[in-house]
């Protein structure tokens, strides 16, 4: 199993270095916002694959309630630090590309801003796995992580009427889409997935060695005192 | 023992206890008619303006106010050992989360009533539209943070820094509600749109949050 | 400035620098590790 990690962790190098050079190379350049509209094939892809891995942790915190399997909650954390990183990608690519492009570092645009509410749902959601004492942390955490879940669609319509009085300048564009772009806009994605999946499988080990160590050092403690 | 004759028993509790010793409501007063006041003194409450930001103003006063309130909201049942009782007996725990939240939402809702007539005063405010209408806006706005704080208090319990995971928790989660609240308040002062879609949003989140945390709650109680 | 290549730099600089935590976490555990294995066996 470790072995295969360091080949599959140079393929995916290769991947994003190819996509890489679609982004800034092959992908044809924007009519009015130029170059700087290639931020695009960074920012979106990574919208994609946070959302993902919000799901997954959705799913996985679902299954935890259900069934309390250790390995289940490894994977409900894994999925929202990695998602977390992901997301936090988004927030900062957005407002590079709105500053040259609008003027403006922030627009209220209905998908930045549900970005940045989601960012603030999940960072939340690690602030109190790192913050919460005693050994029902999953538990707990789990719960909030519905919660969370709960509120997207809400925040979707929330911000969708909001301040719609002004019209928002739509970073990720609206409309369709020249087919060229859209390759390189899914190759950048794919690869960021295999990434995406690389990170998550490393922090997923981590995780159940955590568990394990705990384990150990929980039995050890207990066989210190018992008497001899 | 029914859901409903415990919740009202402990309600009842709640309410003798608090009564006795009204600190917690004399200090939570005084902090919502400070934050009133140094928001006067921070927005300016030219007359013009003040009746578009008047709506989100003093939800955010009553927003900093009900945390205060609800992170003592399960204070004296840790103290006393008190969950410990209930993980115990039979009784229904959803019970007890209902009369926590309704208590909140009491006290809570009369922090409001008695704060709100100092904002009109102070903003010099004059309801374009249908003023009937806050009543429900402000019962269910009330309501989504009173529900969900309540929960995120409990889901606090065993954590560090715990009156600061409380709003940690809460914010993030409530910025529909407090878009909604917030937007349908101005609505009605201003009469410039419709609070309905607003309202409609407030309703949906309250039973979704209302119900989630009926279900969840026996499962944090029982994790603490 | 190009917010075209800050925008990317500043997207790698996130990945590498959670890849970068995880490794140091990593070690930390293995240290963890390591040091229960020495006391058990320090024990034993």
């Amino acid at each position: 199993m470790k072995r295969i990690f360091p080949i599959l962790a140079v393929l995916t190098g290769a991947f994003l270095s190819y996509a890489l050079y679609l982004a800034l190379l092959v992908a044809p350049t924007e009519q009015t916002m130029g170059d700087v509209q290639r931020i695009f094939y960074y920012h979106v892809p990574s919208a994609w694959t946070a959302f993902l891995l919000f799901a997954i942790n959705f799913v996985a915190s679902v299954v935890y309630l259900v069934r309390r399997n250790p390995a289940v909650d490894a994977i409900a954390v894994t999925s929202a630090e990695v998602g977390v990183v992901f997301c936090t990608i988004v927030l900062i690519t957005g407002p590079l590309w709105a500053r040259p492009v609008w003027g403006i570092w922030w627009t209220w645009d209905i998908r930045l801003t549900s970005t940045l509410v989601l960012w603030l749902m999940y960072v939340a959601y690690l602030i109190l796995r790192r913050f919460s004492t005693g050994g029902q942390t999953p538990v707990i955490a789990a719960t909030v992580a519905v919660f969370a879940a709960l509120d997207v669609p809400l925040v979707y319509f929330s911000i969708r009427l909001f301040r719609t009085q002004h019209p928002q300048p739509v970073i990720g564009g609206g409309g369709s889409i020249d087919p060229r772009m859209l390759h390189v806009l899914l190759m950048n994605w794919y690869a960021f997935l295999c990434l995406a999946a690389l990170m998550f499988w490393s922090r997923y080990r981590l995780e159940i060695l955590q568990q394990q160590l705990d384990e150990a050092e929980g039995l050890e403690s207990l066989e210190m005192r018992s008497p001899r | 023992m029914s859901v409903l004759r415990l919740t009202t028993a402990t309600l009842a509790k709640d309410f003798r206890l608090e009564w006795r010793s009204k600190d917690a409501l004399n200090s939570m007063l005084f902090f919502a008619l400070l934050v009133v006041v140094i928001f006067s003194f921070s927005f300016d409450p030219n007359a013009e303006e003040s009746r578009r930001i008047a709506g989100g103003l003093i939800w955010v006063a009553f927003l900093f106010s009900s945390v205060v309130a609800l992170n003592q909201t399960w204070a004296r049942e840790v103290r006393n050992q008190v969950l410990d009782a209930y993980r115990i007996s039979p009784a229904p725990s959803n019970a007890l989360f209902l009369a926590k939240v309704i208590g909140n939402f009491l006290f809570v809702a009369l922090i409001e009533l008695l704060t709100t007539p100092l904002f009109i005063a102070f903003y010099k405010l004059r309801a374009v539209g249908p003023a009937w209408q806050l009543f429900p806006v402000a019962a269910l706005g009330t309501w989504a943070l009173v529900v969900n704080g309540t929960f995120f208090a409990a889901v606090s319990i065993r954590t560090r820094s715990r009156e600061i995971m409380l709003p940690l928790l809460l914010f993030p989660i409530s910025i529909p509600a407090i878009i909604a609240m917030v937007s349908a308040t101005t609505a009605i002062l201003t009469a410039e749109y419709s609070a309905r879609f607003w309202v409609v949003l407030l309703l949906t989140y309250d039973v979704i949050f209302t119900v989630a945390c009926l279900l969840l709650f026996e499962t944090v109680l029982n994790a603490e | 400035m190009n917010f075209l290549y800050i925008a990317y730099a500043a997207a790698w600089l996130i990945l590498i620098g959670y890849l970068a935590n995880l490794a140091l976490r990593y070690e930390k555990l293995r240290k963890e590790i390591n040091n229960l294995g020495r006391e058990t066996s320090l024990r034993n």
